[in-house]
């Protein structure tokens, strides 16, 4: 059983995602200790909230290089929801915030109108993920026969500046957006595994159980 | 097109579940814990837990419910009740709740939904609209679980909330809660049309029918729904603690008349069959 490390940087829930990392059996620390940080072998960066606070917080920890070195040492690194867009270049939210630059891309908000409809912002709730070609042969998705449901909670999305990283894609109301990356050892979800039911189990329970 | 959710709400007191009539007389139903453990497995999409005395009283006791509730079930937790401050909503998170749904503190400082949203994201705070139609037709805001009126209209609550950056209303009808006649419709639709956050809807269900009611006449992105999931649920009430509350009704073994009991699943299915997209793979 190898070890994974959640990083706590003061944001989000990530109580429920050490809940559910323990429920798949895996040995799990929650921690903001670079030290214990930099010697671990998996990092799982999650997180809730604002791209701005949760980029400074990092910065107040001393975190980002830590983060940034284990990554670029090829060691697996699992990002979800604000964490996903984390390791992006930047986000446009309240303005132009700089992430840690992992992944080129943006992050962006939805937009207000779909087809002519009101997008209710944040897109709260169970959506399905669309695995393409790479997906159905990715890791995270093994076991999963059909194209699972998954929860949702966010108002941003990450847009790669590669499409060829994308694993899945779903649909709000016709807008299609990135719903899960892979870039080698750095897998990526938008949506919430923790809380995803038996089939959110199963994925993490994939991507941090060895499989990579 | 994505698929609408239910959220079965479990009012606690003390260690019970109970429920309560237009939020005045309440009866146990029973061990909140087994009853979250059967909705999870039985599709629910979320569960919202409400401390109905917080408020109050000003305590919190719902936490370990949470806490143990959370290990056993990996949907998202929303708890309700008593959170004053971004301290309580802290400990709420860190008790394994996912999102926290707050009425009295918001409306008595609107900063402070600004200031949760900053610390812990739009998607983490929930307002609670508690709305009370007056005799004259006019929606005000209630707070206390409807026992003191804010004097603030509902409408453009409604629209502040959002403004103010909340992730999400939870609406009831403090007129129909409980009673099982039936949604305030003209309400939801106000409401939901008035902001362009998603909005569960909450009180009055008694049918499935008054559920598709919802979904097909309005833009709402999820119930509530308390009566006709628990009803239905209620032979989990064996191992239940008798130390608080009312248990006649359970002993009576009375059914509620203007309830149609079902569980999650079987109203998914006639949801589908009725147009409205449901997820149906657990």
């Amino acid at each position: 059983m190898r070890r994974v490390i959640i990083v706590d940087y003061n944001l989000g829930n990530i109580f429920s995602l050490k809940n559910a990392c323990e429920r798949v059996g895996l040995d799990v620390t929650v921690s903001a200790d670079p030290v214990k940080i930099r010697g671990c072998h998996q990092l799982v960066l999650p997180g809730v909230g604002a791209f701005g606070v949760a980029v400074e917080n990092l910065k107040q920890l001393d975190l980002i290089d830590p983060v940034i070195e284990h990554a670029k040492q090829g060691k697996p690194l699992v990002g979800i929801c604000l964490g996903l867009q984390l390791l992006f270049s930047r986000s446009e939210e309240f303005g132009n915030n700089l992430g840690l630059d992992l992944i080129p891309g943006v992050v962006k908000r939805f937009p207000d109108v779909q087809d002519g409809e009101k997008l209710r912002i944040p897109h709260v709730g169970w959506n399905v993920l669309n695995r393409n070609a790479s997906g159905s042969s990715d890791p995270l998705f093994f076991h999963l026969n059909e194209d699972p449901y998954a929860y949702f909670v966010h108002s941003y999305y990450v847009e790669p500046i590669d499409p060829s990283i994308i694993t899945a894609v779903t649909e709000y109301h016709g807008f299609r957006f990135c719903a899960a990356i892979r870039k080698d050892n750095i897998v990526g979800m938008q949506f919430h595994p923790e809380k995803s039911g038996p089939k959110g189990l199963k994925m993490l329970a994939n991507i941090l159980n060895g499989v990579w | 097109m994505m698929p609408v959710r239910i959220i079965p709400r479990l009012d606690i007191k003390g260690p019970n579940l109970v429920k309560g009539i237009h939020l005045e007389g309440l009866r146990v139903l029973g061990d909140p814990i087994e009853f979250a453990r059967y909705y999870y497995e039985n599709g629910a999409d979320e569960l919202l837990y409400s401390d109905i005395v917080a408020s109050l009283y000003q305590r919190n006791n719902i936490l370990d419910l949470v806490t143990e509730t959370s290990r056993r079930v990996f949907i998202p937790i929303t708890v309700a009740g008593g959170l004053r401050t971004i301290e309580d909503i802290k400990k709420a998170l860190r008790a394994g709740a996912d999102k926290v749904c707050i009425n009295t503190a918001a409306i008595n400082n609107p900063d402070f939904v600004t200031q949760a949203v900053k610390v812990f994201g739009a998607s983490t705070i929930v307002v609670a609209l508690e709305v009370l139609r007056l005799p004259d037709g006019s929606l005000m805001a209630y707070t206390e679980n409807g026992r003191q009126s804010s004097g603030v209209e509902a409408i453009s609550w409604a629209k502040r909330v959002e403004d103010l950056g909340a992730g999400e209303i939870l609406l009831t009808s403090i007129n129909m809660e409980g009673t099982g006649g039936g949604y305030d419709m003209d309400l939801v639709r106000r409401v939901v049309s008035a902001v362009s956050i998603p909005v569960i809807v909450h009180g009055g269900a008694g049918t499935p029918e008054h559920v598709r009611e919802v979904f097909s006449t309005s833009d709402a992105s999820a119930v509530a729904v308390a009566s006709i999931f628990h009803y239905h649920t209620k032979n989990l009430s064996a191992g239940i603690n008798p130390i608080e509350g009312n248990l006649d009704f359970l002993k009576s073994g009375k059914r509620y008349s203007k309830i149609t009991e079902t569980s999650v699943v079987d109203l998914k299915q006639y949801l589908e069959k009725q147009g409205v997209a449901c997820r149906l793979v657990i």
